[in-house]
């Protein structure tokens, strides 16, 4: 008992030891990423300087923080934010609870395996862009339709990780659960989806960066409001150094969106990290 | 509890040859039985036929007379690899066994505490998970969350093979200990020789899917391991057992 606790205490040093002060391991990771853009800046700056794209397409870096700066000083920018954000979070809420749900469904029962997977993997091929018109004529120019064509091209990888993690539960912890004389409700809820939660979590991680592309497939119809009307509107006007502004804008945005559901995940996907 | 099996046949699809043939074995309600066998004998299919894990392709298995067709937290069991759940704690481990009983929520927390006395470890790790443990202390915690289930048989499939030597010797005095006191029935897979003879009160030694021998085992308790040798009778229950154990068809080179 003596060497299972010294074991074990050792086990914990180790474990505390490979991880670095959390100020030190934010710090890298800032210095990082801070490197990592200007080391970009700089390649942009070097093309944009050898002169070998037309300087109104291919606008210096200051041209495009120029560009930034007069959306903003506009009052346009930060509505238009807000619009696509908004549109981007809902459709993303409605995608990701419709494909958890209906992936529970196809790993856990035999209707849904039998029934609705065939009808899901053919959907899940379609090109979601091509279903922009048919979302406009079902649900017209307004936000209906916008947040339908984001809703369903978050769902299919939302879909289909989960369905993935859900439907490959390791045979011995099911075994484990049926000797305890678990029911399948405590098993799915206790085991299947807290086993299947890193699946999940990368689905809906993708599943919110596919947000972000539809958000401006959506918004280039029927609106005149949102980043992806005002990528559209720079695109007829030439205008590419505001263009480019408004792309690293979602950018931004959809990097954020990733960290903020990988932290608001941890809790149930830490265990993962630590078993690797 | 008396679980017996009654010609259990077992024939996984594609095989030519049986795992399991025509088993006829009476597990005696309070026994410690011990299955050994070389690997391939049959053994943790015969376990999982008892835990009513595997449905058997002919016999059947029965409890108190009744066949078992499902597991039951009245026969726990203890595979091989301890199967903790690794993103719950001890404490939700244990309770997930509490809570598939049908206890009541309010008494989990006290009845993890009297558990994990009641396999030697400390309330102190009722926090941490699985990976931040020992192999014999998630062993120790599999044991508990099984007991949790209050299991009138105790079904143990190799679970100290993986431990090393001195670990594996205290979980063998734990398992003793907890049969002793709490008067269950176990039945413990193993292929080490010295294991069985510790442990057991009858050993099955099981040859290619078949019971070759039933053997009581006549050593008095206690069975201290540094002195095992030492126990009257203890040389030739080995040599029997070897002698049993031998391939019924010679290896060839």
């Amino acid at each position: 008992m003596t060497s299972d606790v010294a074991a074990a205490s050792a086990a914990r040093t180790r474990l505390a030891g490979a991880r670095p002060p959390a100020l030190a391991g934010a710090v890298g990771r800032l210095s990082g990423v801070a490197i990592g853009l200007a080391l970009a800046a700089l390649l942009w700056s070097i093309v944009a300087a050898i002169g070998i794209f037309p300087r109104a397409l291919f606008p210096t870096v200051p041209e495009i923080a120029a560009a930034g700066w007069a959306l903003w000083e506009s009052g346009d920018l930060l509505p238009d934010i807000l619009l696509s954000l908004q549109r981007a979070a809902v459709g993303f809420v409605i995608g990701s609870a419709v494909g958890i749900a209906l992936a529970v469904l196809t790993s856990a029962t035999a209707a849904g395996r039998r029934l609705l997977q065939p009808v899901l993997r053919l959907f899940a091929p379609i090109p979601t862009i091509g279903l922009v018109p048919l979302a406009i004529l079902w649900f017209g120019l307004g936000e209906s339709s916008k947040v339908t064509v984001v809703a369903l091209g978050v769902f299919v990888p939302v879909w289909i990780s989960s369905h993935a993690g859900l439907s490959t539960t390791p045979a011995d912890f099911l075994q484990a659960a049926r000797c305890l004389g678990a029911n399948r409700w405590l098993t799915l809820r206790r085991i299947v989806i807290p086993e299947a939660a890193p699946d999940i979590v990368a689905g809906l991680r993708v599943g919110a960066a596919m947000a972000f592309v539809l958000i401006v497939v959506a918004e280039m119809t029927g609106t005149t409001h949102g980043l992806g009307f005002r990528i559209y509107q720079a695109q007829l006007f030439s205008q590419a150094d505001h263009l480019i502004f408004c792309l690293i804008v979602l950018g931004v945005l959809g990097a954020a969106s990733d960290q903020l559901i990988a932290r608001a995940t941890r809790p149930i996907t830490r265990w993962a990290a630590e078993e690797r | 509890m008396t679980l017996q099996a009654h010609g259990v046949t077992v024939q996984f699809p594609g095989t030519v040859i049986p795992s399991l043939q025509e088993i006829d074995l009476n597990i005696a309600a309070g026994s410690f039985t011990v299955l050994v066998g070389p690997s391939g004998s049959g053994k943790s299919t015969l376990l999982y036929c008892l835990a009513g894990l595997l449905e058997p392709t002919h016999g059947h298995v029965t409890e108190n007379g009744e066949t078992v067709t499902a597991p039951h937290p009245r026969r726990g069991m203890a595979f091989q690899r301890d199967i903790l759940f690794t993103w719950m704690s001890v404490e939700s481990n244990i309770a997930f066994a509490l809570r598939a009983s049908g206890v009541p929520a309010r008494q989990h927390r006290p009845r993890v505490r009297e558990l994990l006395t009641a396999v030697g470890l400390s309330e102190d790790i009722v926090r941490q998970r699985p990976n931040q443990l020992s192999g014999g202390m998630r062993q120790r915690v599999g044991l508990a969350r099984m007991l949790a289930g209050e299991p009138e048989v105790m079904l143990m499939d190799e679970p100290f093979a993986a431990l090393d030597a001195q670990t594996r010797l205290r979980m063998q005095d734990l398992v003793v200990d907890l049969w002793s006191r709490l008067r269950r029935t176990v039945v413990f897979v193993t292929h080490d020789v010295d294991e069985a003879i510790r442990l057991s009160d009858r050993i099955v030694v099981l040859s290619e899917g078949a019971v070759r021998s039933s053997i009581d085992n006549p050593l008095p308790r206690p069975r201290p391991a540094d002195s095992l040798a030492d126990l009257a009778g203890y040389s030739d229950l080995r040599r029997r057992l070897h002698h049993e154990l031998q391939p019924t068809i010679p290896l060839t080179t």
